[in-house]
């Protein structure tokens, strides 16, 4: 009988809750300091979900470093600081030390896993968004999966034009919603998903349609790094079956670098492409952690190739052989193959490649913080298909761990944050004007 | 209270360590035939040292006044009770003059300091340069006998106080005695009551033997697992550790939904302690800093005293807060936790985070 402790739902996905607190998350990072007047508690769910993530772990944290730390590095302004702190106490996860009603300092209890999200998504259930709030998070939820035809997506909401609109001026603005012109029909998509090359996508999106969009990007998702080869031999991927139009869509992918393939070449398989879906965060990836999702990315290529396209001795397990190169930093066994095979590994300065003569050479990891990291992150997306801890920025963390005149100074050499307005409509600069009127 | 000077030192000394003192340790005898066994004996005082790799090592002071006692005698006592409670280091503070060089040089083999009171002062002195300054409250005698004599005043929470200072040292696994402690606690919710400080003080002296347990069983999962990827890869390890195995988890898993699905038709939840998921929060936010939970104890059992003698300054406790400040952090989750699975009044909870809160360093 399995060990399964009781109301543990991690491993099923995250629940709705979890993904509404995600997708604020993911708008209030795009929206940085810009107020949107219809957004009363969107904004504040995606503020506690970012401030939560950043002190979590951290042992006590002094209110006035946590102000400029918030403001400078998080796009939290000052003056809402409270009533987000607010907000993670009454879901229990700070303690505030307080003199008064001035707070002291901030003491964290940011609960790991899935839990951060399904608590503050409950919070948000019970906060009750409004109409343009509830669009905006069911708009990017559905855009985070496949771009979709504009039409199909009003058809869907049922929605007026003017609200639909609205949302996605706010999306444009915060740079988490966009639309493509394409074969005479308006795209939709979210470039924190995909990102790069959008125009690709729109593109096929007006051509075949959002659903096989879809199916190929959950196809991919369910095995990171496959390589493009493998794909077109079995047209298959985990068991989904390709037609070969849809093979086409893919190639077409990859030779346009929509879905980032990184290449190895070597002798016996020559040039191959590893296949991911777009930056698996979205606008949660964090600044500082572009270089090391590119890494991760890498080193899984480099797995998979083994897995999939060795010359002799092939990976069977590629979650295990990354398990085991997270534990020991180095592989156990020298191979002839591995100088071809984690070439792009010392490229990237992650690992080197230790020649112990008659062609034989053994992969060990560069030991820093950052390939740690990336080792962590790559065995996450082969393990879950997720990189997990990539939203989270560390120099503010550290930040926050430092005494508050040396954050000070360091928030003074930067640049001032500016806070942007997002414009009314003209509708509603028209309400405005009214009601000033009555 | 016999032998009260030198017990005083040895509490000094420890606590100036910052290791975990326990004032008067009764020793069970373990696997008795009778209901109630007769003690083996006590011990004056057991100190627990954090320790990066058992969790704790510790340390069983024996104090003797008595002129005629033979030192070497002591030694070889103390060396059978070392091995009783899987003690690492023993110290015999005794009333003499002078000990013979030869008994002592014995002694040492045995793992155990043969000192004279003159002697021990000057070890203090020159092993720890805190030893004279100020100690905060648990060094103090007068504070362990308002401790002890809580159960003349509410005999009903005389079980806990037994369970505090014996039966939790007399559990030899870590993770069954967060279990235990966690039980002995619950036992007590009817007779406990927030407005009385005695009673605040008994419900942080609960939680600062928890945390002691549950510092070794950090370290051990943070040993095993690093920093658990999932909350299953957590949840099945703790499981296993808090019931003594996955056989024994699963039989006794089995007889519990056995009973309690007695009469219902709905499947009864697995086996788990109470507030199973805020117990994994815990366990997860005590692996940020798996060695600093190890000063937990002590900060929390200073805070028990503060309350017990209505001091309010809390200077030491401070102390030792700003000593490690992820310490002071866990420190204050626990009584959270404990609270809520013991489902006492939350006045317990509230007035610990009163005692606490104001304790965590601002930087």
């Amino acid at each position: 009988m399995p060990i399964i402790p009781p109301a543990i739902t991690i491993d099923k996905g995250p629940s709705r809750d979890a993904e509404v607190a995600a997708r604020c998350h993911e708008i209030q990072t795009g929206l940085g300091l810009a107020e949107v007047p219809e957004f009363e508690q969107l904004q504040r769910v995606g503020m506690a979900v970012r401030l939560a993530l950043h002190i979590r772990g951290l042992a006590s944290v002094n209110y006035e470093t946590l102000k400029l730390v918030a403001n400078h590095y998080l796009s939290i302004p000052v003056g809402g600081i409270k009533s987000i702190l607010e907000v993670l106490a009454e879901v229990e996860f700070v303690k505030l030390q307080t003199e008064g009603k001035t707070i002291k300092a901030v003491i964290p209890n940011v609960p790991y896993y899935e839990t951060l999200y399904e608590t503050l998504g409950t919070y948000a259930a019970g906060a009750k968004f409004n109409e343009a709030e509830q669009l905006s998070v069911e708009l990017l939820s559905r855009l985070s999966k496949a771009p979709e035809k504009v039409d199909t997506l009003i058809t869907h909401f049922g929605v007026e034009t003017k609200l639909f609109n609205r949302a996605f001026d706010l999306g444009k603005q915060g740079a988490y919603l966009r639309v493509h012109r394409s074969r005479g029909r308006d795209v939709a998509l979210s470039p924190t998903y995909f990102s790069e090359n959008s125009e690709i996508y729109a593109d096929m999106v007006s051509g075949v349609g959002s659903k096989q969009v879809k199916k190929l990007m959950d196809a991919l998702h369910s095995m990171q790094g496959v390589p493009l080869s493998i794909i077109q031999k079995q047209k298959e991927i985990a068991g989904v079956k390709f037609t070969d139009e849809e093979l086409n869509l893919l190639l077409r992918l990859a030779q346009d670098g929509a879905v980032k393939p990184p290449s190895i070449t070597t002798a016996h398989s020559g040039e191959q492409f590893f296949l991911f879906t777009p930056t698996p965060s979205g606008a949660a990836l964090a600044v500082t952690k572009r270089d090391i999702y590119e890494k991760a990315m890498a080193i899984v290529a480099a797995v998979r190739q083994g897995q999939f396209l060795a010359s002799r001795f092939a990976i069977r397990s590629p979650g295990a052989v990354l398990y085991k190169l997270k534990e020991n930093m180095k592989l156990a066994k020298a191979t002839t193959e591995a100088s071809q095979q984690y070439r792009k590994l010392v490229v990237h300065r992650v690992a080197r490649l230790v020649d112990l003569g008659g062609g034989f050479s053994q992969l060990q990891i560069i030991d820093t913080l950052e390939n740690r990291e990336a080792l962590s992150i790559a065995y996450k997306l082969v393990d879950a298909g997720v990189a997990v801890g990539t939203e989270v920025d560390e120099s503010a963390r550290q930040a926050l761990q430092q005494e508050h005149s040396f954050v000070e100074s360091l928030v003074a050499s930067g640049a001032l944050q500016r806070r942007g307005k997002v414009t009314l409509t003209h509708d509603q600069q028209l309400e405005m004007e009214t009601l000033f009127l009555k | 209270m016999k032998d009260r000077d030198q017990k005083q030192k040895a509490l000094k000394l420890s606590v100036a360590n910052r290791w975990f003192p326990q004032l008067e340790v009764d020793v069970q005898p373990g696997r008795a035939l009778k209901e109630r066994a007769p003690l083996v004996t006590d011990l004056d005082v057991f100190s627990s040292i954090p320790d990066q790799f058992k969790g704790f090592r510790s340390v069983v002071f024996d104090c003797k006044t008595k002129a005629k006692e033979s030192p070497v005698n002591r030694a070889l006592w103390l060396a059978g009770v070392l091995e009783r409670l899987q003690a690492d280091q023993g110290f015999c503070i005794l009333k003499k003059d002078q000990i013979q060089l030869d008994h002592c040089l014995m002694a040492t083999r045995l793992n155990v300091v043969l000192l004279t009171e003159d002697e021990f002062d000057l070890y203090a002195k020159v092993t720890c340069p805190r030893y004279g300054g100020p100690l905060g409250n648990v060094s103090e005698m007068d504070a362990w006998e308002q401790l002890f004599s809580i159960p003349s005043r509410f005999p009903k929470l005389d079980s806990g106080i037994q369970f505090i200072r014996s039966t939790f040292w007399m559990v030899d696994d870590s993770a069954e005695a967060c279990r235990r402690c966690l039980a002995c606690l619950k036992g007590l919710h009817p007779e406990m009551d927030p407005s009385k400080p005695e009673h605040i003080a008994v419900f942080l002296e609960f939680c600062a033997v928890f945390a002691r347990s549950l510092a070794v069983v950090v370290c051990q999962i943070f040993k095993s697992y690093m920093l658990p990827a999932k909350q299953t890869d957590l949840a099945d390890a703790l499981l296993v550790m808090l019931y003594g195995g996955r056989e024994a988890y699963e039989h006794r898993n089995e007889l519990f939904k056995l009973v309690k699905g007695k009469g219902t038709d709905q499947v009864p939840p697995d086996l788990s302690l109470p507030e199973w998921d805020r117990f994994l929060q815990l366990v997860r936010q005590c692996l940020d800093a798996p060695f600093e939970i190890q000063h937990a104890p002590l900060i929390l059992r200073e805070a028990a005293f503060s309350a017990l003698r209505g001091d309010t300054a809390r200077a030491f406790a401070k102390t030792l807060c700003a000593e490690s400040p992820q310490g002071a952090r866990f420190a204050l989750l626990i009584p959270t936790y404990l609270g809520r699975a013991a489902k006492l009044p939350p006045e317990f909870e509230k007035a610990a985070d009163e005692i606490l809160i104001p304790l965590i360093p601002v930087k």
